[in-house]
């Protein structure tokens, strides 16, 4: 394995729906262990672009690398090798929902390992101990509020633990209390198991607390890019200062 | 409380057309006028249209949108729009209403022309053809290479849908099965009995089950309770990203999904269908027992009229049928956009395609057995 800084590469990404281009020309790092936010209106095209990242959706044009590995051009095992390296929550859960949250944490442990059956057990529990739902292991995801459902989506994409996670807006929908405790956490994995995190939010407190560097989406483009905390004061977009003074 | 509107036309005229409002002018009682002012507006196409809003008690939104029509048709044909009588109220109503920082952008549709339809509809046709044969070799392959290794089969999903599929249809199976050897006996009975020939209505009966009424009805069954059932479930996770979260675990949601449907389904048929015969011939021997037959004379009869042969055919036409109904129902569950009404749609679809698809396999079959003699 190559021991680059960056361990995702987007180059020259270009993604449209039929003639609609959404996404054009971008291209950006992520580096080994940081949290990597991406930031965008509603509609600038974030969750297309995580799509694109873990080879949900193909690129128009473009090259994306994780670990030095395309993603775009792999199959087979290759594939499969690269999809072992990240977690995915999405942005509703995609809780398998015919399953209860403990075989929901549990399927990645049943599909692409041997342990035995308690030992998965205790794995799944203890992921959801991390996420505070320790209390509903036997609960159907349909019993669940949208904010449980999501901290149980975030358990089963770290159960494998893998070396990068993507969120998809992780804190919208929660509480302020649980939100500020899955930024804890988000901020203690990536520092203690140098997990990287790659974060689509709105939630301008829970950028500020955990992203290390943000890309802005606008209109197709990196309208910004850089740490959360100064790109206000020193970015010269328009739209990007608005974004952050929250002015219309 | 006023909770009427009223609207008088004070002059109409190709120079000016004045209307004025008064009451309630709100969502219930604005269409009325709408059509009216658009139609003045049309009759007239005066040079000012000027609205009197001065006796309106209340108004909502949806008649700030009428006043909006009306001052964006007349500038469009370059003609005045005037509006008096605007209480402050009204005007911070208008405000919000307008400089809300999203304009709609007024792009019109695009005229639906006949020929642009019949192509799209060509198209779509094509693209659909497409899908289905791309989808039959897919499966196939999959299907080819999951029994080449069993392992990789997801055992546990196979029970459950094998369950589903086959015990929990069993009352519907023996009803219908029941009914149609019943009735079919005995409407033949009259006509056959005028010949003296109701020795006859065992053949009809034994030969139309065995051969072509089980397992069609077996698959017209099926078709209705379980290619809407794949349809909807798979429809269901895939608006719920579960396919995504499927696909980025690495595992493949084609293979995962439908392997066990279609395998457990094509099992299942022909065991059905066996099930739907024996039920039917039932019904159709308490008819001839009605008329004299004892059951000894019944099997004899039946013995000699339906060849094992007739048998073997409609069990492989049952395990086509079979296979055809649950890949059309994970097809179209599949193939779900996104949307409320969208797992409903592809539910529908997946009904109607497999009962379509269940009469083409059925023709292909008759041709079949027709050319080889059987
Ligand atoms: N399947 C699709 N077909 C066509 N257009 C799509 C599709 N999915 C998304 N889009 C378009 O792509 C654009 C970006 O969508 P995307 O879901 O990536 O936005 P987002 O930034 O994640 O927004 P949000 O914050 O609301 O989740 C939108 O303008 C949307 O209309
Ligand atoms: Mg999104």
């Amino acid at each position: 394995m190559t021991e680059e800084k960056a361990v995702i590469q987007v180059r020259n990404l270009v993604v449209k729906y039929d003639e609609r281009t959404i996404i054009n020309d971008i291209s950006f790092d992520v580096n080994r262990g940081e949290i990597f936010v991406i930031l965008g209106g509603s509609g600038s095209g974030k969750t297309t672009v995580m799509n694109q990242i873990i080879g949900l959706q193909k690129p128009a044009q473009g090259e994306i690398c994780i670990a030095g590995e395309d993603i775009v051009t792999a199959f087979g095992e290759g594939r499969q090798n690269i999809l072992r390296k990240f977690g995915v929550m999405y942005q509703g859960g995609a809780l398998f929902g015919s399953m209860n949250l403990i075989e929901n944490v549990r399927f990645p442990l049943e599909e692409f390992t041997k342990l035995p059956i308690d030992a998965m057990n205790s794995i799944a529990v203890n992921k959801l101990c991390m996420v505070g739902l320790e209390d509903f292991v036997t609960f159907m995801p349909a019993e669940l509020s949208g904010g449980m459902r999501k901290r149980a989506a975030i358990a089963r994409a770290m159960v494998l633990d893998p070396q990068i996670l993507f969120l998809d807006e992780p804190s919208a929908g929660l509480d302020p209390i649980i939100s500020a405790q899955l930024d804890k956490l988000i901020i203690d994995l990536a520092a203690k198991l140098g997990i990287t995190f790659v974060v689509v939010s709105h939630e301008l407190p829970s950028i500020n607390a955990i992203a290390d560097r943000v890309i802005m989406l606008h209109e197709g483009k990196i309208a910004a890019t850089g740490d959360p905390r100064t790109l206000a004061q020193k970015c010269d977009n328009v739209f990007v200062r608005k974004f952050f003074a929250r002015e219309t | 409380m006023e909770n009427k509107a009223y609207m008088t036309v004070k002059d109409a005229n190709s120079e000016r057309v004045v209307v004025a409002f008064a009451g309630r002018l709100d969502l219930d009682s604005v269409a009325d006028y709408w059509r009216r002012c658009l139609k003045l507006l049309d009759l007239h196409t005066p040079e000012i249209f000027a609205v009197d809003v001065s006796g309106l008690s209340y108004c909502d939104s949806a008649a700030i949108a009428l006043l909006l029509e009306i001052k964006k048709r007349q500038s469009e044909a370059e003609r005045e729009f005037e509006l008096k009588g605007l209480t402050a109220r009204h005007e911070e109503l208008i405000n919000a209403i307008t400089n809300s920082s999203h304009k709609p952008s007024d792009h019109e549709m695009p005229p639906q022309e006949i020929t642009m339809t019949i192509g799209r509809i060509f198209v779509n046709f094509l693209g659909n053809v497409r899908d289905n044969i791309t989808f039959v070799g897919m499966v196939s392959y999959y299907l080819f290479q999951s029994l080449m290794r069993p392992k990789t089969i997801r055992w546990k999903d196979f029970w459950y849908i094998l369950e589903d599929v086959g015990p929990n249809a069993l009352p519907i199976i023996v009803l219908i099965g029941f009914l149609v050897g019943l009735i079919s006996a005995f409407q033949s009975a009259v006509p056959l009995g005028r010949f003296g020939a109701q020795i006859y209505i065992i053949n009809l009966v034994g030969i139309g089950l065995v051969k072509e009424m089980g397992p069609l009805m077996t698959a017209v069954i099926l078709a209705g309770r379980t290619a809407s059932a794949f349809a909807a479930e798979i429809g269901t996770m895939k608006i719920d990203q579960e396919l995504d979260a499927l696909t980025t675990m690495g595992l493949e949601p084609v293979r995962f999904l439908t392997i066990p449907r279609i395998m457990a389904t094509t099992l299942m048929t022909p065991l059905l269908n066996i099930f739907l015969i024996f039920f039917g011939l039932v019904g159709a021997s308490l008819v001839t027992r009605s008329l004299g037959y004892n059951f000894p004379i019944f099997m004899h009869q039946l013995y000699s009229a339906v060849p094992l042969k007739d048998l073997v055919g409609g069990m492989l036409k049952a395990i086509a049928f079979g296979f055809v109904i649950a890949s059309v129902g994970c097809m179209h569950g599949l193939k779900t956009r996104f949307g409320a009404s969208a797992v409903g749609n592809s539910t529908t679809q997946a009904v109607v395609a497999s009962l379509v698809m269940i009469v083409i396999v059925d023709g292909i079959f008759a041709t079949i057995y027709y050319v080889l003699g059987v």
